[in-house]
């Protein structure tokens, strides 16, 4: 085979690389209340406390929910309990690259705390998603993570 | 997969190395190498490899046709290749988020990850096709030793950027000496220290220091902040650029340095022939001189500086405080060449080195800031304090980490030779001490990113 023609097959693989994993990257536009009623269907919310107000919001990540499109919250006002669920809609992806960050310090921060006394605790969030897709952040520590997290693309992905 | 990992220490190091030795033939050692390489890219994240080996064969043949047919047309479409998958994976969120900001429109943004090591694989490529364009080296015959020239796990996530001549004939034909073993593994525990023991803490620091408000900040916490973070940024991508030297060596194979105690530096050209020296000559080579260098007029070579040094901070991330960072040094290269750079070496050195670092310290804040707006604000503490010079936040930081930034001080300025500076007999004895308080701190510590790997 000439050279030309194997050099073009491999643009066009690379192209057709490209298009799949932009297919892979694409996130429909859905509201978070949609987000958190799927995963009702994963994990049993009731036992958590719903905020609702943005106090707590500002109270525990310093972020104010009227800048963003969106923010479903839930977690647990005792500190000793770290699970939460965490989703924020964001008006464009760099502000929830800022988010994200000052999430993953708090993360390990709190983690830190939890290190020496709480080692259930500890373990939880050092297993934290904490993720930015598009224009959405997810911030889950739970023990059913990686099931919330599936959820949570599966409904971005408009597949539920 | 990092290096400092115990994932890598324990179990893929040891096999590598096992199964690179037991074959004697180099084509063998080759496929072991490139097989490793291939598992430790997919580690995070498999799919790119996907991509990786697709450019790898692009690059190949692009290489064989230049050969035989030195067209410009073929260079360009080489470059345009290699400068559209950079561009497309790590700056088409920028490009489009900055059009969106400017023209206030609201264009779609597709969340693209960015594969790792691609600013460096890419720019190898470049190299390597310009190379062989000019003629500087011919074009590899076959696509095993090309596929190890660009993979290879030593220097594929962080560099260094090696030249493919630089190891052409390595590629094909390695002596392997017990000595360069012994050797390559000193040096990989040097950088193994760096890392873990110095990075790795001047990184717990930083990050308390980060979480103060920066709007009541000391003129005295701010500069300890920067200067904490200056010396965390030297040893981690010098100690994995150390580490990447080492492995090298392990394998039988030379790299070039990478830094060469830049803090030491008396100036600020002098600090980019110190600092990540494989990424300043790369675009002297193949950028700057290009566009005409130093042999066109005065007003040209100042737009050459500026266009290089932009690219360069570019390079380091796609955002404007990276450019500004790159910018920053553009401009204070143009002012060293054309106005301060006789005067500077009219002072004593001791002055001239901390001009430089001073100067160097204050370009950390671009880097460090994830905005221009957060940047302002911190050089606004750092040299206005918030109307405070000291304060116990300060003093209480600087107490506690003044031995750490001491000690982390010293292979910046002091170029720390272990078979120089090491006698022979506390050799092996000091580098298992170290390597035993690395595991130490790497099994007790869950801080460990590599700063270099957003790059």
């Amino acid at each position: 085979m000439r050279l030309r023609v194997k050099e073009i097959i491999v643009i066009v693989l690379i192209l057709a690389f490209i298009v799949a994993n932009a297919s892979q990257s694409h996130y429909i536009d859905t509201d978070v209340k949609t987000i958190v009623t799927a995963m009702e269907s994963v994990t049993d919310l009731s036992e958590m406390d719903v905020f609702t107000d943005g106090m707590q919001l500002k109270k525990d990540f310093s972020l104010n929910e009227n800048d963003y499109d969106g923010v479903v919250y839930y977690g647990h006002e005792t500190i000793m309990n770290s699970e939460k669920i965490l989703i924020i809609k964001v008006k464009n992806s760099s502000q929830g690259r800022v988010i994200l960050e000052e999430l993953i310090k708090l993360n390990d921060k709190t983690a830190k705390l939890f290190q020496a006394y709480a080692p259930d605790q500890y373990d939880l969030l050092k297993h934290a998603v904490l993720e930015q897709k598009g224009n959405y952040v997810l911030y889950v520590v739970s023990e059913q993570a990686k099931d919330l997290e599936a959820t949570f693309t599966k409904c971005i992905k408009g597949k539920v | 997969m990092v290096f400092s990992s115990l994932t890598f220490l324990f179990l893929f190091l040891p096999v590598t190395l096992i199964l690179y030795y037991v074959f004697p033939s180099v084509t063998v050692k080759n496929v072991v190498i490139l097989v490793a390489s291939l598992f430790f890219y997919a580690w995070g994240e498999p799919v790119y490899v996907i991509l990786m080996m697709l450019s790898i064969l692009l690059n190949f043949y692009l290489g064989l046709d230049l050969e035989g047919n030195p067209k410009k047309s073929i260079l360009t479409l080489g470059i345009i290749a290699n400068l559209f998958l950079i561009g497309y994976f790590k700056y088409s969120v920028f490009l489009v988020e900055s059009i969106n900001h400017v023209a206030h429109l609201s264009l779609p943004v597709i969340e693209i990850g960015l594969p790792v090591g691609i600013s460096f694989y890419t720019f190898h490529q470049i190299s390597y096709l310009m190379d062989v364009y000019r003629g500087k080296n011919k074009a590899q015959r076959s696509i095993l030793p090309f596929a190890v020239y660009i993979s290879m796990f030593p220097q594929l996530i962080a560099g260094p950027i090696i030249r493919y001549s630089e190891i052409e004939t390595q590629l094909n034909l390695r002596i392997f000496h017990s000595k360069d073993f012994s050797e390559g593994s000193i040096v990989f525990v040097k950088g193994l220290a760096k890392k873990v023991l110095l990075a790795n803490s001047l990184g717990l620091v930083h990050n308390q220091i980060m979480a103060q408000e920066v709007g009541q900040m000391s003129a005295l916490t701010a500069w300890l902040g920067t200067t904490v973070y200056a010396l965390q940024i030297y040893n981690d991508f010098s100690g994995y650029s150390d580490m990447a030297i080492g492995l090298g060596r392990m394998l039988g194979f030379k790299f070039p340095d990478n830094f060469d105690r830049p803090y030491g530096a008396t100036s600020i050209t002098d600090f980019w022939r110190k600092w990540h020296i494989s990424l300043s000559s790369w675009f002297r080579e193949y950028v700057y001189i290009p566009l005409g260098g130093n042999r066109c007029g005065v007003g040209r070579q100042v737009v050459n500086l500026l266009i290089v040094w932009s690219l360069t901070g570019l390079w380091h991330g796609a955002a404007w405080n990276f450019m500004f960072w790159g910018f920053y040094y553009g401009v204070l290269l143009i002012l060293e060449k054309f106005y301060f750079g006789k005067i500077m070496e009219r002072l004593p050195v001791l002055i001239r080195r901390i001009i430089t670092f001073s100067l160097v310290l204050i370009g950390w804040v671009f880097f460090f800031s994830s905005t221009l707006t957060e940047a302002g604000s911190y050089l606004k503490a750092m040299f206005l304090g918030n109307g405070i010079l000291l304060d116990r936040t300060g003093i209480f930081f600087f107490l506690n980490s003044i031995l750490l930034i001491i000690v982390s001080f010293i292979p910046a300025l002091v170029k720390i030779d272990p078979k120089k500076n090491v006698p022979g007999f506390l050799k092996w004895p000091a580098a298992a001490l170290l390597f035993i308080l690395c595991v130490a701190f790497l099994v007790g510590e869950s801080y460990n990113p590599f700063l270099y790997f957003r790059f």
